[in-house]
C-alpha cells in the first residue's frame, strides 16, 4: 500500500482510492499520468497492480517511453512478475551477472532486454530490488497504513504464512506490529522456499527452528509451521494444469520436485503442519502424491496439511483430500475478478467456472477456511465471505453456482476454521468461555442478511483480548 | 482510620474497576459460532478472555458487580476475524509471495 496501485479492481486503502482500469489504453495512460504528477524528478516510480491479461504485455520498452530519466518498477497483481524501465536496471544494479546461475529453463523466466522477471528469474534478482522496496522508512509507512487496514476491515489476528528469511525485514515488522497498540496479533511462518535460497536440505530444520526466536511483543513466530510451494501464481497463469493451457504457455514449478518431496518429508517427520501452496490442478496432484507416500510410511494422525489458495483443482481430487485428511485455505476472490478473463483466455470456460471449488470441499465435509493472500485480494474478511457465498464475476455472472457456499460455512472460514488452520481454536474463533476475547462488532448480520449485500456492512469496530480498538 | 482504610479500599477498587476491561458487552445479535451458547445476546469479558456467555438478564443477574456496556447494543457481534493469510510486506507493496 506504499506504492501506486493501477490494478484491475477498486482499492479503498487508507488515504487512498484507486478506481480499476481493465484496458491497455486506460492503464498505460494512468501510468503517465501517475508519473507526469510525481513532484520529485528522481523518486523512482512503483506500481502494483499491473495484469497482462488486462492491460496487455509490457516491457522495459514501454516503460521507456514512459519516462527514461525516472526509475520505473512495475509490480504484477501476482508479485511473482518484475517489470523495469532502463533507469530502474541501472538503479538496482541488475546485469547479466545476476543471471548467470539460473538454468537454462530458468532463465526463460528472466530477460534483461525486456526488464522482465518472473518466478525463479524473479528471485534471482530480488534481493537488489528489495535493498529499495525494503528500506526501513518505507517498509514502516507502508506496514502502519496497513495496520489500519486490517482494523478498519475488522481483523482482529493475522498470520503470515511464508514470510521472508530475513531478520532485518522481521524487525522493521516487529517494530510496527509488535507493540502494544497493535490491534492485532501477528503470527508468522517460515518459508522453506526462501529458506533454501540461503541454506541447504540439511541445515533447513535447524534455520526454521531459529525463527522462533526472531518474534517481539505481538508478533510470533508458529512453532512446528511450514509453508512449501508447487506451483505458480495464479494471477500470472504460471499454476501447472493436468490439461495444460489453450494458448499452449507453460506453467511453472516454485520448488522443483526432488527438493518439494525431500523437504516435505523432513518437515514430515518432524512432527510440523505442512501449508502448501497450489494452484493448478497438477500442483495439486504432486501435494496429494507426496502426502499420500508420508503417510504410508509414516501415518500421522490430525496432521493438518494445507491446501493453499486452492485455485483450480479437479472434482476426482476431493474425494482424495478427504480420505487424506488434507485442509483448505483458499482465496475465493480469483473466482470475482479471474473466472470470467480466464474462461476466455488461457483456461476456458469449464475449468475456470469451477475454479476454487468450495461447495465440493463443503460437501466432503473437508474443514474449509478463506483467505486474501493480501494484496492478491482485499484484506477483508466480509469480501471474501461476499466472493465465496455469491461468485458474482466480472462478466455479472454466477460462476459455478454448485461451488457457492453458504453464510454459515463462510463466517467459520473466517474466524472459527480460520483459526484450525493456524492450531490455536482452542484460544481463538468463536465466542467460547476461556478463548480470548476477540470480537468484530458490524452493523449487520452476515448470516441473515440479503448475501448480496454482505460486503456491504459496516464493521464498526473490533475488540482484541478485551481491548476495544475503533 | 477503619473508615478511613475502608473509603480507600472502596476507592481503588473502583478505580480498578475503571482501569479494567472487565464488563459484560450488550449486543443486538451475538453470533458465537458456539453450539452451546446459540440464542446469547451479552458476553461476560474478564480480562482478556470470555468469562461467560448468556442472555443480558442471566448475566447481570449472575455477575451484578460487573458493569454493563450497552454501547453495541444495536449491533452484531461475531467472533474476532482471523486473516490466516495475508503477507504483511507485500501488503505495502513490497514483495513476499
Amino acid at each position: 500500500m506504499n506504492s501506486e496501485i493501477v490494478a484491475i479492481d477498486d482499492w479503498n486503502v487508507p488515504h487512498k482510492k484507486s478506481d480499476g482500469v481493465r484496458n491497455r489504453k486506460d492503464y498505460l495512460e494512468r501510468l503517465l499520468k501517475t508519473e507526469r504528477n510525481m513532484k520529485d524528478d528522481a523518486e523512482p516510480l512503483v506500481s502494483w497492480g499491473f495484469h497482462h491479461y488486462f492491460h496487455g504485455e509490457l516491457t522495459r520498452q514501454d516503460l521507456d517511453l514512459i519516462s527514461k530519466d525516472r526509475p520505473i518498477l512495475i509490480i504484477h497483481r501476482s508479485f511473482h512478475e518484475f517489470i523495469m524501465n532502463s533507469r530502474a536496471l541501472s538503479l538496482f544494479n541488475i546485469t547479466e551477472d545476476d543471471l548467470n546461475h539460473l538454468s537454462k529453463e530458468e532463465k526463460k523466466f528472466a530477460s534483461l532486454e525486456e526488464g522482465h522477471f518472473s518466478e525463479r528469474g524473479l528471485i534471482a534478482v530480488m534481493p537488489k530490488v528489495m535493498k529499495y522496496l525494503a528500506a526501513p522508512q518505507r517498509l514502516i509507512t507502508g506496514l502502519q497504513i496497513t495496520e489500519n487496514y486490517f482494523q478498519e476491515n475488522g481483523i482482529t489476528l493475522i498470520a503470515n504464512p511464508g514470510s521472508m528469511y530475513n531478520p532485518s525485514i522481521q524487525k522493521v515488522k516487529n517494530y510496527v506490529f509488535g507493540d502494544e497498540d497493535t490491534p492485532f496479533k501477528s503470527l508468522f511462518i517460515p518459508s522453506a522456499l526462501y529458506m533454501l535460497e540461503h541454506t541447504d536440505i540439511s541445515n533447513l530444520l535447524k534455520t526454521t527452528e531459529d525463527h522462533l526466536s526472531w518474534g517481539e511483543g505481538k508478533v510470533g513466530f508458529l512453532p512446528k509451521h511450514i509453508k512449501l510451494f508447487t506451483d505458480g501464481a495464479m494471477y500470472s497463469q504460471n499454476m501447472v494444469l493436468r490439461d495444460g493451457y489453450l494458448d499452449g504457455h507453460q506453467g511453472a514449478w516454485l520448488m522443483e520436485n526432488d527438493i518439494f518431496r525431500e523437504a516435505f518429508k523432513l518437515y514430515w517427520d518432524a512432527g510440523y503442519q505442512i501449508h502448501v501452496h497450489q494452484n493448478g490442478d497438477s500442483g495439486l496432484d504432486r501435494l496429494l502424491d507426496v502426502l499420500d507416500e508420508n503417510m504410508k510410511r509414516n501415518p500421522r494422525e490430525d496432521h493438518r496439511t494445507t491446501v493453499v489458495h486452492f485455485g483450480y483443482s479437479a472434482f476426482d481430487q476431493i474425494d482424495r483430500m478427504k480420505k487424506l485428511g488434507v485442509i483448505v485455505s483458499a482465496n475465493p476472490y480469483y473466482v470475482s475478478v479471474l473466472s470470467d478473463l480466464y474462461s476466455r483466455e488461457g483456461v476456458g470456460y469449464e475449468r475456470s467456472q469451477q475454479m476454487v471449488r468450495l461447495g465440493d470441499v463443503d460437501r466432503a465435509k473437508i474443514i474449509l477456511s478463506l483467505h486474501s493472500d493480501m494484496p492478491m485480494a482485499p484484506a477483508s474478511p466480509l469480501v471474501l465471505m461476499h466472493a465465496a457465498i455469491n461468485r458474482i464475476n466480472y462478466a455479472h455472472e454466477v460462476a459455478g453456482p454448485n461451488q457457492r457456499i453458504s453464510a454459515l460455512t463462510a463466517l467459520k472460514g473466517v474466524t472459527l476454521n480460520s483459526a484450525y488452520v493456524l492450531g490455536i481454536e482452542n484460544d481463538y474463533g468463536s465466542i467460547s468461555p476461556g478463548k480470548y476475547a476477540n470480537l468484530t462488532v458490524l452493523s449487520d448480520n452476515p448470516l441473515s442478511i440479503d448475501p448480496l449485500k454482505i460486503d456491504k456492512i459496516n464493521v464498526e469496530a473490533t475488540i482484541v483480548e478485551g481491548r476495544p480498538f475503533k | 482510620m477503619k473508615n478511613f482504610i475502608f473509603v480507600i479500599a472502596l476507592i481503588s477498587f473502583n478505580v480498578f474497576s475503571l482501569c479494567s476491561n472487565d464488563r459484560i458487552l450488550v449486543a443486538k445479535e451475538l453470533v458465537t459460532l458456539d453450539d452451546l451458547y446459540q440464542d446469547a445476546n451479552a458476553v461476560y469479558i474478564k480480562g482478556n478472555k470470555f468469562h461467560s456467555i448468556g442472555s443480558k438478564e442471566d448475566l447481570i443477574k449472575k455477575f451484578p458487580n460487573i458493569p454493563v456496556d450497552h454501547l453495541y447494543k444495536d449491533s452484531v457481534i461475531v467472533p474476532g476475524f482471523i486473516e490466516h493469510h495475508v503477507t504483511s510486506t507485500a501488503s505495502c507493496n513490497n514483495n513476499e509471495f
